[in-house]
């Protein structure tokens, strides 16, 4: 019993955060952005650091 | 628990051990988001907005899933997980009620999935709250309030530099001094001047 708390516990939490990581993710992707926001997130789209205030856009 | 824990918890956080200038945590926003303080004030209440979130959700994991496992040795890996699930799950809550808040954090909450402050302060309440003395509740307070007051200092110091390099576009600084040098001079005189009240408490 205390090998599968001690080893596989760890794992199993482990993979449930990378799922749930994955799903939220996923759902993020899938939730549309307003409209009114499109503009600010062109804006903000960089090829280096998506700093929205960094005068460096690449 | 007296209230005064609390209080002490929100102004140790905030000026004491300030998370930017004390800890030097947090300065990628620090440096690259304080140009404008339009800017500077969205980035810190996005920034307080998912540390308040994340320190209670990652508090109460450590203390009901991981101590009672004893597999606290995975909780660097399990806390970067956790805000990076929640920094998902707010930006979706966010475009899809609260469109007008969406507007002025959206564009910063991708930012802070890399941002080492929210993580410092998740394991900070760790090490320096979590005990098997104090119940449940009072621990989850105690971070809970640390995380508000650290997100206070964040903004605080964040809008004064912020308010400092505007005031510096306009000045007469020395070519060789302009930008990034004299910002990082500005930064070095914060952190002594917070050195300061080191002791207050």
């Amino acid at each position: 019993m205390n090998f599968i708390i001690e080893h596989f516990v760890p794992i199993m939490l482990i993979v449930v955060l990378v799922l749930l990581y994955v799903l939220t993710y996923k759902l993020n992707k899938m939730t549309p952005v307003p409209e009114e926001c499109k503009e600010d997130i062109d804006l903000a789209a960089c090829n280096t650091c998506k700093n929205f205030a960094c005068s460096l856009k690449g | 628990m007296s209230w005064t824990v609390f209080v002490v918890a929100i102004v140790n956080a905030m000026l004491i051990n300030n998370v930017i200038l004390m800890q030097f945590l947090g300065i990628c926003p620090f440096l690259g988001v304080s140009k404008k303080s339009s800017s500077a004030i969205g980035m810190s209440a996005a920034v307080g907005f998912v540390m308040i979130i994340a320190s209670l959700v990652t508090y109460t994991i450590y203390s009901l899933i991981l101590v009672p496992y004893g597999i606290e040795y995975i909780q660097t890996i399990a806390f970067i997980l956790v805000i990076a699930s929640l920094v998902q799950l707010v930006e979706m809550i966010l475009k899809k009620f609260s469109k007008s808040l969406y507007k002025a954090l959206g564009i910063y909450l991708p930012l802070i999935t890399t941002n080492c402050a929210i993580l410092g302060v998740a394991e900070g309440n760790i090490s320096n709250i979590y005990s098997s003395d104090i119940s449940f509740i009072s621990g989850f307070g105690v971070a809970g309030f640390t995380a508000l007051g650290t997100a206070l200092g964040f903004g605080l110091v964040i809008f004064a530099f912020s308010s400092i390099r505007e005031k510096l576009e306009s000045s007469n600084v020395p070519e060789s001094w302009r930008g990034v040098p004299i910002s990082l001079v500005v930064a070095g005189i914060m952190s002594i001047a917070f050195l300061g009240l080191a002791g207050v408490i």
